[in-house]
């Protein structure tokens, strides 16, 4: 089977053809690069992003922002914000703090990338 | 009245910048005053990542980008006043400003670096006809109110304009349970990032309408609905075209001006094309001692591009505070040919044993393959190939200042 991508490395945008057997995604055509090449090899079987999102503080109107330290499957964003959900920090929480270990069981965690301090 | 050396108007990433590197430079009597009650400016509101690629080689938020910066101002006590309004500059540099704790301030300063920012294109200025209901809200005011203030801005949305901020919107207001039903682009093209329309709009399902802009926002209190419009080629709504769209919000992500109005008052002219001071290539302006940087002189795609101009302008600063910055009599301007748009610097001083000038600019259209020419005169002293040239994405040419000698034009020639 083949699949058509559009390369997202730089502004030429590759028009990216890959073939994919038994998930494995190979012979990547239309890449002026090798970006190009591992980009379509992932993208072609499954897609990672980073997550990033606003969760409630305890005793706060404002909210916390927070990120994946790592990539994870596309497919599994919307089971990581149904699940960030659950928690409500307090603080003092600081920028790079550990919130939420192993969300979904995705590998990564999902850390603080602001401060929020108590007199906040 | 009190006197500083360097003083940096606007707390954000180029302030910031700007402030370090003449710091670091040897000049340790900066002040930095921001009108915001915080540091970081708009990079404090956005959560998303992507920043720092260039400039730290980590992908990381706006967020931790701008911690990275505070943090550093702290640790060199570099001074600064937050919630402190500039509200002159004089042409012999005397600012005067007011803030709640101060009350009035006037200082004179030996030299002025201005990193005043951006601020987005409104509902005015687009000229949308309608009511005025509660429920339209420029991309970036939005993005504050869900970020920093907590505020969902509405369940059913409509974008107006494909820009990278517009984007990044749309998924965050997807992430946070709304709907986004339509980006409507008026151009053919989007002015953002491949990468933005991939994982914000297709990630998602959200449909781009190119060649397509809201004629009439319906609603008395709050936004009912706005309509759709196809627009042909000389962008002008085609009527049978016309759809409403329900919803309860319209986002405006219709582009970025540069915030000039102290640059103007001080009587530094600026240029139609970025809409920034006209700056020589020390980004010094008219006034002699008196700079400009980042988003204030041209509008920037990249955060880190901001970083890297600044501090070069933090540097020039240092350089004229200490008296060792070029001096030269021989001075050539620049202009934009065919397809160029944005260019900065507006001018070059010769014979100050610099070897290169870094030029700055974007087409105007998207290119295919082509050159981009820079003449002096009319003899080509420069050529390069671009594959790829979109407006969403600034250029960059070092070119080396021996060959020029009258006034140098850059051009696109498409191949």
């Amino acid at each position: 089977m083949k699949k058509e991508l559009v390369c997202i490395n730089c502004p030429i945008g590759c028009h990216l053809s890959v073939d994919i057997e038994n998930g494995m995604a190979s012979n990547t055509t239309g890449n002026l690069c090798y970006r190009g090449c591992d980009y379509a090899k992932q993208e072609a079987i499954r897609p990672m992003r980073i997550l990033t999102c606003l969760i409630p503080v305890k005793g706060l109107d404002k909210p916390l922002s927070l990120r994946t330290d790592g990539l994870i499957p596309k497919d599994m964003i919307f089971s990581c914000v149904a699940e960030l959900k659950n928690y409500h920090p307090s603080p003092p929480i600081r920028c790079g703090d550990m919130i939420i270990q192993n969300i979904c069981n995705t590998g990564c965690n999902m850390i603080a990338t602001m401060d929020i301090l108590a007199n906040y | 009245m009190q006197e500083i050396d360097i003083v940096i108007i606007g707390g954000g990433c180029s302030g910031m910048s700007a402030a370090l590197s003449a710091y670091k430079k040897g000049v340790k009597n900066v002040l930095i005053l921001e009108r915001n009650a915080y540091l970081g400016g708009v990079l404090k509101q956005c959560i998303h990542n992507g920043f720092g690629i260039h400039r730290f080689h980590k992908d990381l938020t706006g967020t931790e980008y701008a911690k990275k910066y505070i943090d550093e101002i702290d640790d060199n006590q570099i001074p600064y006043l937050l919630e402190t309004a500039v509200l002159d500059i004089s042409k012999d540099r005397v600012i005067t400003a007011i803030s709640p704790s101060k009350s009035l301030i006037k200082i004179q300063a030996k030299a002025i670096i201005l990193a005043m920012g951006c601020r987005e294109r409104s509902r005015g200025a687009l000229m949308i006809p309608g009511t005025r209901p509660a429920g339209i809200f420029s991309a970036g005011t939005a993005q504050k109110y869900m970020n920093l203030e907590g505020y969902m801005v509405g369940k059913k949305i409509v974008i107006l304009g494909s820009g990278d901020i517009g984007l990044i919107m749309a998924r965050q207001f997807t992430l946070e349970g709304a709907k986004v039903l339509a980006v409507a682009e008026i151009m053919s093209y989007s002015g953002g990032l491949r990468r933005n329309i991939v994982q914000c709009l297709e990630d998602f399902n959200i449909p781009l309408y190119f060649n397509t802009t809201v004629t009439k926002i319906e609603g008395l209190r709050r936004v009912s609905g706005v309509w759709l419009a196809s627009v042909d080629k000389h962008k002008q709504p085609i009527p049978s075209t016309m759809r409403l769209i329900e919803c309860d919000t319209l986002i405006l992500s219709v582009g970025l001006i540069p915030e000039n109005e102290l640059t103007i008052s001080a009587g530094i002219p600026i240029s139609e094309s970025t809409g920034g001071a006209i700056v020589n290539d020390s980004f010094q302006t008219n006034i002699p001692g008196i700079f400009a940087c980042g988003n204030a002189l041209h509008v920037h795609d990249l955060v880190d591009y901001v970083s890297f101009e600044s501090e070069a302008a933090g540097e020039n600063a240092v350089d004229y505070v200490s008296s060792t910055s070029p001096i030269s009599n021989d001075t050539i301007r620049v202009t934009e040919g065919f397809g160029i748009r944005g260019a900065v610097p507006h001018k070059i001083q010769l014979n100050t044993g610099k070897e290169k000038v870094k030029f700055q600019f974007r087409p105007d259209r998207p290119f295919g393959p082509s050159l981009v020419n820079i003449y002096s005169e009319n003899e080509c002293i420069y050529s390069t190939k671009k594959q790829v040239m979109t407006p969403g994405e600034m250029c960059e040419l070092s070119v080396p200042i021996k060959n020029m000698k009258e006034d140098i034009r850059i051009e696109v020639v498409p191949t």
